[in-house]
C-alpha cells in the first residue's frame, strides 16, 4: 500500500527522534570558538589553547592539596612490541580523551568515570615502523593524526573511529611527522621533520574536509628565493634540515602562526654548509592564510652543535619596561630563552636558562645575535677555538645537543605571570665527520658520551628576562611543565618521578615515582566537576646500533643508576 | 598428554592431576590422589596446595587443601595422605556428577575402563567432535594461587566461571605440539570469590566479578582480602563480609599473585600487571590474553609489565 509523502515524512521525522533518543548524544563538534576559547574542564589541543601557555584555569587541586595527589586509574597503551614510546600530551574533551602512541594508533578512551579509562575505539594505521608521535588535534568532528616515517595524516571521526580522510605528505625519502597537527578555522597546520636524514623540511597547511594541501612553506629557501644567499655551497640547500617536530602557537588577532625551525645539516659538519643557513634555527612568523613568512629571527646562524629551537614558540600579553607588549618566548635549545615583540619581530630580551654554556659568551642586547656572531663570516666559530669546525676534532658543548630545552615545553602562568621552563643540565660531545653526507645518515658526525645530563627547573619572568627561581633536579627534565590556576606547576623526569611545585616557592608539594620514564609532557582536566592530572610514561627510543643513542633512552644510558630501568607505555591520571 | 585425546594413552595416567607427597629428602612419592583419571579436558592440578590445622568434624586435623581446576575444592589428611572432603567451587560443571565422598574420585569414574567417559557423552573422546566444557579448560581455578585467613579460618579461592569448547584431532601428537586437539571460543568467561570452610568445605560466602580473576589471593590480619583481575582492576574485600572496600584499575591486565610486605613499619601491598601471552599464530590462545580477546569490551586493553605499590 502506497504511504502518501506527507504521513512517510513524519513517520522518518518521529523515527529519527526515536533514535537521537535512544543513542547516547554525539560529541560536540570541536569548532573553531571553541577552539579559541577552550572550556576550561578541556584540553583541547597539544598546548592546550594556541598561545601554547600550556596553562588550566582549572584550581581543585592546587598547593594546599597537592600533596594528597593519587593515582585515580591509568591505561595501558600498546605493549605488544619492544621499545615502544610516547612523547604525546593527551587531549580531552568532554570525557574522552585522545591519546596516539608510536605506532600511529590513536585511542579514544572514556575517561567520565574518573576510576578506569576503557578504550573506545583505537584508529591503527598499520605502520611498519615505530616513531616519536607528539599527539593528535580536533577539528569538528575529526581527530587528526600523523604517522612517522609513513608522512600520511589521518582524519578520523572522533565519534566512530572510521578514517574519514588519510593523505600520504611523503615528498622527500626520510621524511617524518612527529608534531601534533594545529588545526586552525579551516586549515590543518603540518610540521615536517626529519631533516637530520639530509632533506628539506616544510610546514604545510591541509583543507580539514579533504587533506589537500593548501599551501606548504620551507624551512629552507630553494635556489634563487631569498634567503637561498646563506646557503654558500650550491649543493647544501636541498639537504639543509630546518625541521618542525613540535606544535606552533596562533594569534587569532594577526593570523600570525609561530613556530621554530630545526638546526641546519649536516648537524655538526658546517663546513659543509658555509653561510648561516636561513631558515634553520629560527623563530618563524608564517602568514597562516598564505604560509608567507612575515618575520624570523635566527638564533644561532650556521649552528654546528644540533642547536635546533623547534621548541614552543609562546604567546603572553605582558608588561616590557613597564609597556604593554605582544610579545613571543621561546626558550631555546642553545642555553638561552628569548623574548620578540610577537606583531613585528623585534628581538626584545634573552637570558641564559641553563647553568653551563661554553659555545658563546652571550646574546647580543641590541640584535639578539651571539656576541661573537660575525656575519660576514662563513663558517662561524663563536666562541670556541678554530678548531671547533675541523673534521674529526672531538669538542665538548654545553648545552648538550638536546639542550637547554627541546622539545618539552615550558608553560607560562597567567596566574603568577612567570615562566616555567624545564631544562637539561650538562654537555654533550661531538666529533665531526665530513664523510658523514650520505642520504640517511647526515648528521655529519658522531656523538660521544658528554657525561651526566641532569635536569633543572626555573621560573622567569618572560617580560624582563629575569629568573627569579631555580630547582635543580637529579635527572633531564625531558616531560615539559604544566601550570594552573591552583598555583602549581607539575613536571616529571626520565628516572618516572612526578612532581608537583608550588608555582611561587618551587617548593615541591609532591612527588610519586613510577619506574618508566617520561618525555611526553602532563596535562589537566576535569569531568563531573572533578580535575585529574594525566602524563604518559614510555621513554624514546632504543635505536637500534645507535650507541648512545640521541634520545631520551640515550641519556638514560649516560645515567648508570638508571640503566636497568624498566619501560611502560602507560598514561596515568592523578586526582584527590 | 596428549591434553585432549585420552584414546592415546587408555588408562589412569598416573601420576598427572594428583596431588603428590614428595619425602623432600630423598624425592620418593610417600603419597598422592589423582584428581581426574584419564583427563581429557586439560584439567590439571598444578595449583597451590595449602597445609592448614582446622578442625575436621570436632577433631584437629593437620590438612592439606588445594582448590582444583577441574572445578572442585579437596582436603586431605596431610600425613597419609586420606581424602576428607570435597566440594564444587564453580557455578558450572558438566563432566561429571559429583566427587564421591568416601573416595574423592569423580561419581562416574569407572575403575574397570580404560578411557573414562565420566558425565559426558560417548562421544567426547571421540576424533573431530567438539565439546563443551565446564569449567573452562583453564578452570575453576589454576596457578592463580588461594589465600587461607588464620583471621576467619577460611579459605579465599579466585574463580573463573565458565566454559570451553575442545575439538580432539588425533593426529596432533607431534612434540612440541601434543595438545591432542584445538580450543574453541567457548563464550565469555568471568570470575568469581568464594570463601570457604576448610574443615567442613562448606562454601560460607561468593562473590560474583565481571573478569576472569587470574591474579589468585592474598589474606591479612588486617581482615582484609586482595585480588585482581584481567581488566587491570585491584579490589580489596572485608573477609568477613565480601564487602568491597577499595578498588582501583591500572588498564593493564593481572594474572600474577597480590603480596604485602612492610619496611620500616610501614605496610605495602604489591602485585605485577602484564599478561601472558602473545600466541603467536594461536588465534585463541590458551591464556590470560586469549580470555581478553574472548571478552569484547577488553579487546583493546593494553599490556604493561610493572609492579604496582599501593599503600597508606
Amino acid at each position: 500500500m502506497a504511504m502518501s509523502k506527507n504521513r512517510r515524512a513524519r513517520m522518518l521525522a518521529a523515527f529519527g527522534a526515536l533514535l537521537a533518543g535512544a543513542l547516547p548524544a554525539r560529541a560536540a563538534d570541536t569548532t573553531y570558538e571553541r577552539l579559541v576559547n577552550p572550556e576550561p574542564q578541556n584540553w583541547l589541543m597539544n598546548h592546550r589553547d594556541y598561545t601554547a601557555q600550556r596553562y588550566s584555569a582549572l584550581d581543585a587541586i592546587n598547593r594546599t592539596n597537592a600533596r594528597n595527589l593519587k593515582l585515580m586509574f591509568a591505561v595501558a597503551l600498546g605493549g605488544t612490541s619492544n621499545n615502544e614510546s610516547l612523547e604525546a600530551t593527551p587531549l580531552v574533551e568532554d570525557g574522552y580523551m585522545y591519546m596516539v602512541d608510536s605506532w600511529g594508533v590513536v585511542s579514544r578512551i572514556d575517561v567520565r568515570s574518573g576510576a578506569s579509562g576503557p578504550i573506545v575505539w583505537q584508529m591503527n594505521p598499520k605502520l611498519e615502523k615505530q616513531d616519536r608521535n607528539r599527539g593528535v588535534a580536533l577539528w569538528n568532528n575529526l581527530v587528526i593524526s600523523v604517522t612517522g616515517y609513513e608522512g600520511r595524516v589521518i582524519a578520523t571521526d572522533k565519534e566512530t573511529g572510521k578514517v574519514v580522510w588519510d593523505k600520504n605528505l611523503l615528498d622527500q625519502a626520510d621524511l617524518e611527522l612527529t608534531a601534533a597537527p594545529l588545526a586552525l578555522k579551516d586549515a590543518i597546520l603540518i610540521g615536517g621533520s626529519g631533516g637530520d636524514r639530509g632533506l628539506r623540511n616544510w610546514v604545510a597547511a591541509l583543507d580539514p574536509k579533504t587533506g589537500d594541501i593548501v599551501w606548504k612553506t620551507y624551512s629552507i629557501p630553494a635556489a634563487g628565493e631569498p634567503g637561498s644567499e646563506t646557503w654558500k655551497n650550491p649543493n647544501s640547500w636541498q639537504t639543509g634540515g630546518g625541521a618542525f617536530y613540535v606544535t606552533g602557537s596562533y594569534d587569532p588577532a594577526t593570523n600570525l602562526t609561530y613556530w621554530g625551525s630545526g638546526n641546519a645539516v649536516p648537524a655538526f659538519d658546517a663546513t659543509y654548509r658555509p653561510g648561516d643557513n636561513l631558515y634553520t634555527s629560527s623563530a618563524i612568523a608564517f602568514d597562516a592564510a598564505t604560509g608567507k613568512i612575515r618575520w624570523y629571527h635566527q638564533y644561532t646562524p650556521n649552528d654546528n652543535r644540533d642547536y635546533d629551537e623547534t621548541g614552543s614558540h609562546i604567546i603572553i600579553d605582558t608588561k616590557v619596561n613597564s609597556e604593554d607588549r605582544r610579545i613571543l618566548a621561546h626558550a631555546g635549545r642553545n642555553g638561552f630563552e628569548y623574548a620578540f615583540d610577537r606583531i613585528n619581530g623585534q628581538f626584545l630580551k634573552a637570558v641564559q636558562t641553563v647553568q653551563q654554556v661554553n659555545w658563546t659568551k652571550g646574546i647580543d642586547p641590541k640584535t639578539g645575535k651571539p656576541i661573537e656572531y660575525d656575519p660576514t663570516k662563513d663558517l662561524q666559530l663563536y666562541a670556541e677555538p678554530a678548531s671547533t669546525v675541523q673534521d674529526k676534532v672531538a669538542r665538548r658543548i654545553c648545552p648538550d645537543i638536546a639542550g637547554g630545552t627541546n622539545f618539552w615545553p615550558p608553560s607560562y602562568s597567567r596566574r603568577t605571570s612567570m615562566l616555567y621552563v624545564p631544562t637539561h643540565e650538562g654537555c654533550g660531545q661531538v666529533t665531526p665527520d665530513a664523510t658523514a653526507h650520505v642520504k640517511g645518515k647526515f648528521f655529519g658526525g658522531a656523538i660521544g658520551d658528554g657525561g651526566r645530563v641532569t635536569g633543572g627547573l626555573i621560573a622567569l619572568d618572560p617580560g624582563s628576562g629575569e629568573i627569579k627561581k631555580r630547582v635543580d633536579l637529579p635527572y633531564p627534565n625531558s616531560a615539559g611543565a604544566l601550570s594552573t590556576a591552583g598555583g602549581i606547576v607539575v613536571t616529571a623526569l626520565i628516572d618516572g618521578t612526578v612532581l608537583a611545585y608550588d608555582d611561587e616557592t618551587l617548593d615541591e608539594l609532591w612527588r610519586i615515582n613510577v619506574g618508566s620514564g617520561f618525555n611526553a609532557p602532563p596535562m589537566t582536566y576535569a569531568v563531573n566537576g572533578k580535575q585529574y592530572i594525566a602524563i604518559a610514561s614510555g621513554l624514546c627510543c632504543a635505536g637500534p646500533g645507535a650507541a648512545p643513542p640521541r634520545n631520551t633512552r640515550g641519556r638514560v644510558n649516560r645515567t648508570p643508576e638508571l640503566r636497568q630501568q624498566g619501560n611502560a607505555t602507560v598514561v596515568w591520571v592523578f586526582g584527590l | 598428554m596428549p591434553a585432549f585425546d585420552a584414546s592415546y594413552r587408555p588408562g589412569d595416567n598416573l601420576y598427572t592431576n594428583s596431588a603428590i607427597a614428595f619425602d623432600a629428602a630423598t624425592g620418593k612419592i610417600r603419597w598422592y590422589h589423582q584428581y581426574t583419571p584419564n583427563d581429557n579436558r586439560d584439567y590439571d592440578e598444578t595449583g597451590s596446595h595449602v597445609l592448614i590445622d582446622a578442625k575436621v568434624n570436632g577433631e584437629d586435623r593437620r590438612i592439606l587443601f588445594h582448590p582444583g581446576r577441574n572445578g572442585f575444592a579437596y582436603t586431605f589428611d596431610r600425613i597419609n595422605g586420606q581424602f576428607l572432603k570435597a566440594v564444587q567451587t564453580v557455578k558450572q560443571v558438566n563432566w561429571t556428577k559429583g566427587i564421591d565422598a568416601k573416595t574423592g574420585k569423580p561419581l562416574d569414574y569407572d575403575p574397570g575402563r580404560d578411557i573414562q567417559v565420566y558425565a559426558a557423552a560417548a562421544n567426547s573422546v571421540e576424533d573431530r567432535v567438539a565439546r563443551q566444557v565446564c569449567p573452562n579448560i583453564a578452570g575453576g581455578t589454576n596457578y592463580w594461587p588461594s589465600s587461607y585467613s588464620r583471621r576467619t579460618g577460611l579459605l579465599y579461592v579466585p574463580l573463573h566461571e565458565g566454559c570451553s569448547q575442545i575439538t580432539t584431532d588425533t593426529s596432533a601428537h607431534v612434540i612440541g605440539r601434543i595438545t591432542g586437539g584445538i580450543t574453541g571460543d567457548g563464550g565469555r568467561v568471568t570470575g568469581g570469590l568464594i570463601a570457604i570452610d576448610p574443615a567442613d568445605a562448606g562454601v560460607k560466602k561468593r562473590i560474583d566479578l565481571p573478569y576472569p580473576n587470574s591474579a589468585g589471593a592474598l589474606t591479612t590480619a588486617g581482615g582484609i582480602v586482595v585480588t585482581a583481575m584481567i581488566d587491570g582492576t585491584i579490589l580489596a574485600y572485608d573477609d568477613q563480609t565480601l564487602d568491597e572496600l577499595w578498588r582501583i584499575n591500572v588498564g593493564s591486565g593481572f594474572n600474577a599473585a597480590p603480596i604485602t610486605y612492610a619496611v620500616n613499619g610501614k605496610q605495602y601491598i604489591a602485585i605485577a600487571s602484564g599478561l601472558c601471552c602473545d600466541g603467536r599464530g594461536a588465534p585463541l590462545p590458551r591464556n590470560s590474553r586469549g580470555r581478553v580477546a574472548r571478552t569484547p569490551e577488553l579487546r583493546m586493553q593494553g599490556n604493561a609489565t610493572v609492579v604496582w605499590v599501593f599503600g597508606l
